[in-house]
C-alpha cells in the first residue's frame, strides 16, 4: 500500500502563498463595504447603491460589456485560425509572424496610437465599437497562446485523424478541439479581461462619451471609491466562476493540460 | 507529401483573415510610426543631429537601463517564484488544481482595482524611497504574472516521465540534485516558454507603473515607455518614434539572438 | 469544399463588418449639453433656456454649467423671446403663464390662459403663438392671458399637430391630412401647397417670397422639404429615434434626443448646403461667446463657405492625437494649463503650436493693443491670443492696515518689505486683543511665491529649472514660519472665497471683475524688475491644421477690433491703446482707478504663467502639506522639485 507522505511545511507555504494571491481581491471587496468612521466599523452597501443608480455609468458598464463580448467572440475563432497555421503549417513564414505577433505584443500602445487613428479616420472604424473590437479581437495573445497548447498535442493524431478526412475544419472539430478545452477557456478569460482593461485605446479611438466604457470614465476620476474597484472588477470575476462551473462540468477526455482533471 | 503540402497551403489560406488583419491594424501603423523617424525632424535641425541628441539624452538611456536592470529583477524573482510555486504544487497534487485557478485570477483583475490598494499598503507617494516603490512594483508584477509561469511549469512537470525520475532516485539522487540536475533540464522548453511569458508580461509594466507613480516615477523606474508616452502628450511625434524604433530594434536583436542559441543547442543536442 | 466554404464564409463576414463600419457616419448633430435628467428647452440668440425639474436655467455658454434663474411648480411648457423666457406652469386643470428675464427679474408672474395649450412658441419680438389642445392655433396676449384664434384668410385653423414660428412666420402642420403651410405674421398664406405625411416636429429653414424650405422630424429622420415643390430629402446626420422638437435660433437647429436627457444642434448653413464641407474647429475656448460671433461674421466676409465649428475635449490624449493627426479635428485649440498636463511650452517647442510671429498679418493685428502679449509669449515665440486674464492680485483691509500703521504700498513691492510686515504684524499680534492673521491664502494651488520664484529661476524658453538654490529653501522656511506662527490661513468658503475680516491681506487669483469692491495691492515680489506670471485662456493654432489659411485668418478676425471690443474690460483690463472703444461697452460698473492701475502695471509686464501639471499637482498635494507638518525640511522640498522639474524639462 502507497502512503503518501504529506509534508506539513510545504503544504503550509502553499496554502499561505495561495492565500496572498487571493488577499488582494478580497481585500478590495472587503473594503468597499467596510469603512472605518470616527474610530467605528460601518457596513454599508451605500456606495453600491449611488453607483448602480448613476445612469451614465451603467451605460459605460453596458458598452464595456459590448466590447469584451464583441472581442472574445472575434478573438476565438481568429486565434484559432493562425494558431492551426503556426503549429501545423510549414514554411519560414511562419517564423516570421511568431516573431511580429510576439514584438507587437511588447510595443507600447504609444508607438502606434497616432498611425492607428489616422487609420481609423480613414477607414471609417474611428468611434465606434466595431473599431475597438476588432482592436483587441485581433492582439496576438490569442494566437500565440492557443500555438502553445496545439503544438503538444502529437503529431500522430493529426496525421491519423486527416487519412480520414480532408477537411481541416472536421480534424480541427474532432481532434485538436476537444483536447484544448482549458485553453480555449483561458483564452476567452483572458481576451474578455483584456478588452475590459482596455483604457488608451478607447480614449483615443472613441469620441462620444456614450460609447465610452467603464474603464475610462472610472479613470477619470482622481480618487475612486473601493466600491468603484469592486465593481469594476466584478464582472471579470462573475465570469471566471461562470467558466469554470461549465468547465467542471463537463469531463475532459485527454485534455493537453489536466489541470481540470 | 503532396497531401502536406495541400495541407500546409489551406492552413495559410485559413490563417490569411487573421494575418492580413493584424498586420493592418498593427503592424502597419508601428511601421508608419516609424517613418515618422525619417519624416518628422524638428525644425532647424538635421536628422543627424536630432537623433543624435535623442540617443544621448539622459532619460532615453535611463530608459532602457532601467528597463533592463529592473526586467532582470522582476524576471529573476518572477522566475524563482514560479519555479517555487510549481515545485510545490509537484508535492501537492491535491492542491494544485486550485491553485491554477486561483493564481490565474490575478491575470484577469484590472489592475485599478488594485492600485490604490497597493498605494495604501505600501504607503506611496511622491516621498516614498525608490526601493519601496520598486518593490511595490515588482510585488504587483509578481502577483499577477507568476500565475501563468507557474502553470506552465507544473504542467510540464506532471509530464514528465516517472521511469527516469525513478531510476534517478534509485542511482541516490537527493532531492535538490533530482530537481536541478534532472528535473529542470527535462523541462527545458517550457523553461524558456515560462521566460517568454514573464518577459512579455513584464513589458507591460508600464501601465501599472503609471497607475501606481503616474507619468513621472522615481528616476530609477523610468522606463522608455515613459519617455514614449510623455513625449506623445508632449506631442512630439519625432522623439516617440525614434524610442519606439529603439525599441522594437533592441526586441529583435534580442530574439535573434535567442533564436540562434537556441538553433545551436537543437544543432548540439542532435 | 470544407475548407473553400469555410474561406468564404469568413471573407464575407469580414466584408460584412468592414461595410457596416464604414457605412457608420458620425453626426455633424453636435451635442451641445447632456443632463443626467430629463428636460426641456428653448433657444434664445446668445444661449439656450432649460427646464430641468421645475427649475429654469439659462446657458449661455456650452463651456460652462448653466445658471439657475428662478423655480416654479409644475412647469409644462417654455418658450424664449430674446433674454425672456416664458413658461406655463399646471395648477390642477389650470395653466398659468409667467415669464423671467434672464438676469432673474420676474415679469409676468402667474397669468391664467384662457384655453388649454398644448404647444407654446414665441417670435423674437416677444409674440406668442399657442397650440390648443383642439389644434388650433391662437396668439396670446401676455398681460392677461386672453387668446384670439389666428384667422388667416384661404387656411382652415384645425387639426394642426404640429408648428413653428420663426422670423415673422408660421409654419403648420396637419398630420391627418399632411398638410404642410407657411403663414406669415400679417395672416398671409405664403405656401401651402405641400403635403407630407407622418412628421412630427417641424421648423422653418428659409423663405422669400418665392422659395422656402422646412426642416421636418419623421419617424428619427431628418428631411429638408421644399415649399414650392414639395420635394423632400433626407439629411444625413444619425440622431437617435427618439429625437424630439426642433427649435432654432439664428444658427442652428435644437433637438432633444436620449429620453430628453441631451441637446444636440445642426448647423442651419449645413442644412442649407452652401458650406463647401470646410469646417474650422475651435477647441476649448474660453473666450466670450460675443468676440467669437464677431470674429465668426468677420470670417464669413473672406471665407463664407468655410463653417466655423466649436468642440470641447476632456482628455488632452485625445488633444494630442487630433493635433499631431494633422487631419480635420483641431484647427484652434485654447489652452489652459491648469488642465492639459502639458504646458504650452512644450507644445512650441515640439512644433505642435505655431509660432505667431511667422505670420505677418497677425503681428500687424497687434498694433492697436497695449503691449500686453508678453503673456502669450515664451523666448521670442508668441504661441497664443490672449482670451480671459486672471492674475495674482493681493487685497488689503485698509482699515487693519491703519491699526497696524503699515503704509499700503501704491506699485511695486518686495519680499522683504514681506518680510518685515510679516515681523510688524507678529508683534503686534503678541499685545492686540484681537490677533489678526497677515494673508488668507485663497489659491486653490499653489502660494503665489511659487509661482514668483519661478518667474526668476525657471525659464521655459530654454526649458530649465533651479530650485536648489539658498534662496528658494529660505522662501520655504520662510512660509512655513508664517505658518507655525499662526498667520496664514484660508478662506472659509473655498468655493466662492471672500476675504474674512480679521486678515490684513488676501492672496488669491483673480479676474478684474472680482476686485471690484477691494483695494488691492500688487504681490511682493522677489525681484523689483519681474515680470508678473499671469494665468489665463488662450487660443493658440494647430500648426498641422489642414485649414492653416483659414485659421491664421480667423485669428485675426478674432484680434480685430470689431471682435476685441466685445472683451470687457471690467473682467479683463484694458488691452487696447485707444481707450474710447471701450466707452461703447456697457460699463455698468465702472473702474476703481487704483486697482486698474495695478492691473494695468501687472499686464504690460507679464509673462505666462507656465506650469509642468503634474509638478504643480505633486507640490500642493504631497510635498506642501509634508513641509508645513514637518514631515520634510525646505531643502528636501526643494530637491524632489528639482527632480522632477529634471525629468519633465530634461527628458
Amino acid at each position: 500500500m502507497k502512503r503518501r507522505k504529506v509534508y506539513f511545511p510545504s503544504l503550509l507555504l502553499l496554502s499561505a502563498a495561495l492565500m496572498l494571491f487571493l488577499l488582494p481581491i478580497l481585500a478590495v471587496l472587503f473594503f468597499s463595504i467596510v469603512k472605518m468612521q470616527d474610530g467605528k466599523l460601518l457596513v454599508s452597501v451605500e456606495e453600491y447603491r449611488i453607483m448602480l443608480q448613476d445612469e451614465w455609468l451603467m451605460r459605460h458598464f453596458a458598452n464595456s460589456g459590448i466590447i469584451s463580448i464583441g472581442t472574445m467572440m472575434v478573438q476565438l475563432p481568429l486565434s484559432l485560425c493562425l494558431a492551426l497555421f503556426l503549429s501545423r503549417g510549414r514554411g519560414k513564414a511562419r517564423v516570421i509572424v511568431i516573431g511580429l505577433l510576439i514584438l507587437m505584443l511588447l510595443m507600447p500602445f504609444q508607438t502606434y496610437m497616432l498611425p492607428l487613428f489616422q487609420l481609423y479616420k480613414w477607414l471609417g472604424l474611428y468611434d465606434t465599437h466595431v473599431g475597438l473590437i476588432l482592436y483587441g479581437g485581433l492582439s496576438s495573445l490569442g494566437a500565440l497562446l492557443l500555438t502553445f497548447f496545439i503544438r503538444s498535442i502529437p503529431e500522430e493524431q493529426w496525421e491519423a485523424a486527416s487519412m480520414e478526412t480532408s477537411s481541416i475544419l472536421r480534424i480541427t472539430w474532432k481532434v485538436i478541439l476537444p483536447q484544448i478545452i482549458p485553453a480555449l477557456v483561458i483564452l476567452l478569460l483572458l481576451s474578455f479581461a483584456e478588452a475590459w482593461n482596455l483604457v488608451e485605446p478607447a480614449i483615443i479611438l472613441l469620441d462620444h462619451d456614450e460609447l465610452r466604457p467603464v474603464s475610462v470614465s472610472l479613470n477619470d476620476f482622481h480618487e475612486v471609491s473601493w466600491a468603484g474597484a469592486a465593481l469594476y472588477a466584478m464582472p471579470v470575476i462573475v465570469l471566471y466562476i461562470g467558466m469554470l462551473l461549465i468547465v467542471r462540468g463537463r469531463k475532459g477526455d485527454g485534455w493537453a493540460i489536466d489541470i481540470f482533471d | 507529401m503532396r497531401r502536406r503540402t495541400i495541407t500546409s497551403v489551406k492552413l495559410l489560406l485559413l490563417a490569411m483573415i487573421p494575418i492580413l488583419g493584424f498586420l493592418l491594424i498593427y503592424v502597419v501603423p508601428l511601421g508608419l510610426t516609424f517613418r515618422y523617424t525619417f519624416t518628422a525632424t524638428p525644425e532647424g535641425q538635421t536628422w543627424t543631429d536630432s537623433i543624435h541628441e535623442i540617443l544621448q539624452n539622459r532619460y532615453f538611456a535611463a530608459g532602457f537601463r532601467n528597463l533592463l536592470q529592473f526586467g532582470c529583477a522582476c524576471l529573476g524573482a518572477g522566475f524563482s517564484l514560479a519555479l517555487g510555486l510549481s515545485w510545490l504544487m509537484v508535492r501537492h497534487p491535491h492542491l494544485a488544481r486550485p491553485a491554477v485557478l486561483i493564481m490565474i485570477l490575478p491575470l484577469l483583475i484590472p489592475t485599478f482595482s488594485v492600485s490604490h490598494l497597493v498605494q495604501e499598503l505600501f504607503h506611496i507617494d511622491l516621498l516614498s524611497r525608490w526601493e519601496v516603490c520598486a518593490g511595490a512594483l515588482l510585488c504587483l508584477y509578481c502577483w499577477k504574472y507568476t500565475g501563468t509561469a507557474a502553470s506552465i511549469l507544473y504542467a510540464a512537470h506532471i509530464h514528465l516521465q516517472r521511469e527516469v525520475l525513478e531510476a534517478a532516485k534509485l542511482d541516490g539522487c537527493g532531492e535538490w540534485r533530482l530537481f536541478f540536475r534532472v528535473r529542470l533540464p527535462m523541462i527545458r522548453g517550457q523553461v524558456g516558454l515560462s521566460l517568454l511569458f514573464l518577459l512579455m508580461d513584464y513589458f507591460r509594466i508600464y501601465k501599472e507603473s503609471y497607475l501606481l507613480f503616474g507619468r513621472y516615477p522615481p528616476d530609477e523606474l523610468y522606463l522608455i515607455q515613459h519617455y514614449m508616452a510623455n513625449h506623445y502628450l508632449k506631442m512630439d511625434v519625432f522623439r516617440v518614434s525614434v524610442a519606439a524604433a529603439s525599441m522594437a530594434v533592441l526586441c529583435l536583436l534580442f530574439f535573434g539572438v535567442a533564436a540562434l542559441l537556441l538553433k545551436e543547442k537543437r544543432v548540439k543536442t542532435k | 469544399m470544407e475548407i473553400r466554404r469555410l474561406q468564404w464564409i469568413v471573407f464575407s463576414v469580414y466584408a460584412m463588418i468592414f461595410t457596416f463600419s464604414l457605412c457608420h457616419v458620425h453626426a455633424e448633430a453636435t451635442r451641445y449639453w447632456k443632463s443626467s435628467e430629463p428636460f426641456q428647452y428653448a433657444v434664445a440668440e446668445d444661449g439656450i433656456w432649460l427646464n430641468q425639474n421645475d427649475t429654469i436655467l439659462w446657458h449661455q455658454d456650452s463651456f460652462f454649467e448653466p445658471e439657475e434663474i428662478t423655480r416654479g411648480e409644475q412647469i409644462t411648457h417654455i418658450a424664449a423671446s430674446g433674454n425672456i423666457l416664458y413658461y406655463v406652469t399646471e395648477n390642477g386643470s389650470r395653466q398659468l403663464l409667467s415669464s423671467v428675464y434672464s438676469n432673474g427679474t420676474m415679469d409676468i408672474s402667474g397669468v391664467l390662459l384662457q384655453l388649454p395649450v398644448h404647444q407654446l412658441e414665441a417670435f423674437e419680438d416677444g409674440r406668442l403663438i399657442a397650440l390648443t389642445e383642439e389644434g388650433a392655433l391662437y396668439s396670446v396676449y401676455d398681460r392677461d392671458g386672453s387668446m384670439m384664434t389666428l384667422d388667416i384668410p384661404g387656411w382652415e385653423n384645425a387639426h394642426v399637430t404640429a408648428f413653428s414660428v420663426w422670423n415673422r412666420a408660421i409654419l403648420a402642420y396637419k398630420a391627418d391630412s399632411g398638410e404642410l403651410s407657411l403663414l406669415s405674421d400679417d395672416r398671409q398664406i405664403l405656401f401651402s401647397s405641400v403635403t407630407i405625411p407622418n412628421l412630427t416636429w417641424v421648423q422653418i429653414g428659409d423663405y422669400d417670397e418665392n422659395s422656402g424650405w422646412v426642416v421636418a422630424l419623421s419617424d428619427g429622420k431628418l428631411l429638408k422639404i421644399d415649399l414650392k415643390n414639395g420635394n423632400r430629402e433626407e439629411i444625413a446626420v444619425s440622431l437617435p429615434s427618439d429625437a424630439a422638437g426642433l427649435r432654432r435660433n439664428k444658427t442652428a437647429i435644437f433637438t432633444l434626443c436620449h429620453d430628453f436627457t441631451q441637446l444636440h444642434f445642426i448647423p442651419v448653413s449645413a442644412i442649407d448646403g452652401h458650406t463647401n464641407g470646410k469646417i474650422l474647429t475651435i477647441v476649448n475656448s474660453v473666450g466670450g461667446h460675443a468676440r467669437r460671433e464677431s470674429a465668426v461674421k468677420l470670417f464669413h466676409r473672406q471665407y463664407p463657405d468655410v463653417e466655423v465649428v466649436e468642440r470641447r475635449i476632456d482628455d488632452p490624449r485625445i488633444i494630442a492625437t487630433e493635433l499631431m493627426a494633422g487631419s480635420e479635428g483641431i484647427d484652434l485649440v485654447g489652452l489652459q494649463d491648469s488642465y492639459m498636463p502639458v504646458s504650452a511650452a512644450f507644445l512650441l517647442r515640439s512644433g505642435a503650436i505655431a509660432d505667431l510671429n511667422q505670420v505677418d498679418a497677425l503681428v500687424a493685428a497687434r498694433e492697436p493693443y497695449r503691449d500686453i502679449f508678453g503673456m502669450v509669449t515664451i523666448g521670442d515665440k508668441w504661441y497664443a491670443v490672449p482670451e480671459t486674464v486672471t492674475m495674482h492680485m493681493w487685497q488689503v483691509n485698509p482699515g487693519l492696515a491703519r491699526q497696524i500703521g503699515w503704509e499700503i504700498p501704491d506699485g511695486r513691492w518686495t519680499q522683504a518689505e514681506f518680510r518685515s510686515l510679516a515681523e510688524k504684524v507678529a508683534t503686534y499680534n503678541r499685545t492686540a486683543e484681537k490677533p489678526i492673521y497677515l494673508l488668507q491664502d485663497d489659491t486653490f494651488l499653489l502660494p503665489w511665491f511659487l509661482y514668483d520664484y519661478q518667474v526668476n529661476h525657471v525659464d521655459f524658453a530654454s526649458m530649465s529649472a533651479d530650485y536648489m538654490t539658498d534662496d528658494y529653501v529660505e522662501i520655504l522656511n520662510f512660509w512655513k514660519e508664517l505658518n507655525d506662527q499662526g498667520l496664514i490661513c484660508k478662506a472659509v468658503n473655498m468655493i466662492n472665497p471672500t476675504m474674512r475680516p480679521n486678515t490684513l491681506l488676501a492672496a488669491g487669483r483673480y479676474d478684474l471683475w472680482e476686485l471690484r469692491n477691494s483695494v488691492c495691492i500688487l504681490p511682493p515680489q522677489q525681484n523689483p524688475d519681474a515680470p508678473f506670471p499671469v494665468y489665463g485662456g488662450v487660443l493658440a493654432l494647430n500648426a498641422h491644421s489642414p485649414n492653416r489659411a483659414e485659421a491664421e485668418f480667423f485669428l485675426e478676425c478674432y484680434l480685430s477690433l470689431e471682435a476685441v471690443s466685445h472683451v470687457d474690460r471690467v473682467f479683463e483690463g484694458q488691452w487696447l491703446t485707444d481707450s474710447s472703444i471701450y466707452d461703447e461697452q456697457d460699463d455698468w460698473y465702472s473702474l476703481d482707478e487704483r486697482t486698474a492701475a495695478l492691473w494695468d502695471e501687472m499686464l504690460i509686464h507679464s509673462i505666462p504663467e507656465l506650469f509642468v501639471y503634474d509638478i504643480q499637482r505633486d507640490q500642493y498635494d504631497t510635498l506642501l502639506p509634508a513641509l508645513l507638518s514637518g514631515e520634510i525640511d525646505a531643502s528636501r522640498f526643494a530637491a524632489v522639485s528639482q527632480r522632477l522639474a529634471d525629468m519633465a524639462f530634461g527628458e
